[in-house]
């Protein structure tokens, strides 16, 4: 019973001490736009934003459902050409000397700089999104896949060859599920990252979160501002929960990483 | 389950080295008679582990040939391994672990889970079928690490040190485990450890093995009886022998 009621007080501690700053920051920041410490167009006060996602409820609802349409797809993308691409490097080492260095080089190059090329290839809209969402969270999986394919145990790879295993034996029995959870820490860092792509995308492209954020600065509306920064904060946190959770029911019997 | 004979091993003039100018293994000669259970003993980096891979053909020697037969048994997967760890994979059962040898081999499904069950019988573990190897203790790992070597059927078992990292009743148990399936399966077994005490316990012959590169300080029949259980390790026989190759083993590290 004592440690049935401690472990629910070690529960509510866990809850509430991540809660607090957030308290702590909104009263702050309510009581100084009030007194006129902090002007309201530099920070709205947290009741202003709170009322700005009443209002405008449906408007901010739509975009939300925008940008995550073209997150999701752009992710889905990169882990499809992600995981192909981490495969065929892994093969080849021809391949992997010939292609890397590109992968690396198209990961530096930043997406706000090649936002409006993307609308020239692929016109206003959702494709424009989706490609803006791809280019920024497809390296993260490339580079953690192959990672998690070159970092298979040498006496497991011994052990396939004293059975004259095939290459694709190889691949699906033991490199893949191997690098399961390499795989999923990419997934991890790169579901952010295809928020981030996908209001960066709409920024340029239209639509969206993004599309809100600046139609509101324009109008000096920054209370919407913020709450569409919070919803697009909201959909990564979604994102990752998403994978968090596919991660915990692929691993939880084996690795360490879900165990505990 | 098994066939009647093990495989014949012949090592002549091998010898293997690895980027430094002293070679690990200079024109080594060894030869394992069918059905024997052969221990290597020596110090450790003395070239054992080498030797064993040469003959599991996971290593190429520089010069020199390994030539391994088994006549009864004609396909090439008549060899199996069991690492210094047990080296399972931890996402599949140990049923899945034991089978994995013969989905390899490309055995119908049925006839793999069949076997993997009869092995598991034999190494006591057909209770843990589903469990993952993170649910297994040290020692239930490497017996089914032995199980998944034993259900090829193999001619030739090969080991290196697999009861090295486990406590000593643990390894105790393990060794007259895997002294029983040799005498019942009778395939040749190459062991390799730097424990003395194992080497006399399991082996009919022992190898002593010097310091790097690699020759044999001693090449001793075991004289002890074929009726091991733990009352063998505390006849004067059984230290008497423990003492001649602890000799031969400070022998080979001078």
């Amino acid at each position: 019973m004592t440690m049935e009621r401690n472990h629910l007080r070690t529960k509510i501690f866990r809850v509430l001490v991540p809660l607090l700053p957030l308290v702590a920051v909104t009263l702050v920041a309510e009581i100084g736009v009030r007194s006129g410490l902090i002007l309201d167009y530099i920070l709205p006060a947290p009741s202003q934003v709170f009322r700005a996602f009443v209002e405008d409820y449906r408007e901010l609802s739509k975009a939300f459902l925008e940008t995550a349409q073209g997150a999701l797809t752009g992710l889905t993308l990169s882990f499809v050409v992600g995981i192909v691409v981490a495969f065929g490097l892994s093969i080849s080492d021809i391949l992997r000397r010939a292609f890397l260095p590109y992968a690396v080089f198209f990961q530096t190059v930043p997406v706000i700089a090649i936002a409006p090329l993307l609308v020239i290839w692929f016109g206003f809209g959702l494709p424009t999104v989706i490609a803006s969402a791809f280019v920024v969270s497809v390296f993260p999986i490339i580079a953690s896949t192959l990672m998690g394919l070159k970092s298979t145990d040498p006496a497991l790879l011994d052990l396939f060859r004293l059975y004259s295993a095939s290459p694709w034996d190889y691949l699906f029995r033991l490199r893949f599920p191997f690098a399961l959870p390499h795989i999923f820490t990419g997934l991890r860092i790169a579901s952010g990252l295809a928020v981030i792509g996908a209001v960066v995308g709409e920024f340029i492209g239209g639509g969206g979160l993004g599309s809100v954020v600046d139609v509101a600065r324009t109008q000096q509306r920054v209370d919407q501002v913020f709450a569409a920064v919070l919803m697009s904060s909201l959909l990564g946190l979604v994102l990752v929960a998403i994978v968090n959770l596919c991660s915990h029911l692929v691993l939880k019997r084996w690795h360490a990483s879900e165990r505990s | 389950m098994i066939g009647a004979s093990g495989a014949r091993v012949e090592i002549v003039d091998v010898t293997r080295t690895f980027g430094e100018l002293s070679p690990t293994i200079d024109r080594l000669n060894l030869t394992i008679g069918s059905g024997e259970f052969v221990s290597l003993l020596g110090p450790s980096g003395c070239g054992k582990s080498t030797i064993l891979r040469l003959i599991a053909a996971l290593d190429q020697p520089d010069f020199g040939t390994v030539k391994c037969s088994a006549e009864d048994n004609p396909q090439k997967f008549y060899r199996s391994f069991v690492f210094q760890e047990a080296q399972l994979l931890p996402w599949r059962t140990v049923l899945e672990n034991v089978t994995l040898p013969l989905e390899l081999m490309r055995l119908p499904r049925a006839e793999a889970l069949a076997r993997a069950r009869t092995v598991l019988r034999r190494v006591g573990l057909e209770e843990a079928a589903t469990k993952v190897p993170a649910e297994l203790s040290g020692g239930m790992k490497m017996r089914v690490s032995v199980a998944r070597a034993l259900v090829s059927s193999p001619r030739l078992l090969l080991l290196d040190e697999p009861f090295a990292a486990l406590d000593e009743v643990t390894r105790f148990r393990l060794q007259e485990d895997l002294y029983q399936l040799w005498l019942q399966e009778k395939m040749t077994v190459v062991f390799v450890t730097h424990s003395v005490s194992e080497a006399v316990f399991l082996s009919e012959r022992a190898i002593v093995l010097s310091v790097k590169p690699a020759r044999i300080v001693m090449d001793h029949k075991i004289d002890i009886s074929r009726e091991r259980n733990r009352k063998t390790r505390l006849e004067a026989r059984f230290v008497q022998e423990v003492g001649l190759l602890t000799q031969a083993f400070y022998q080979g590290e001078e």
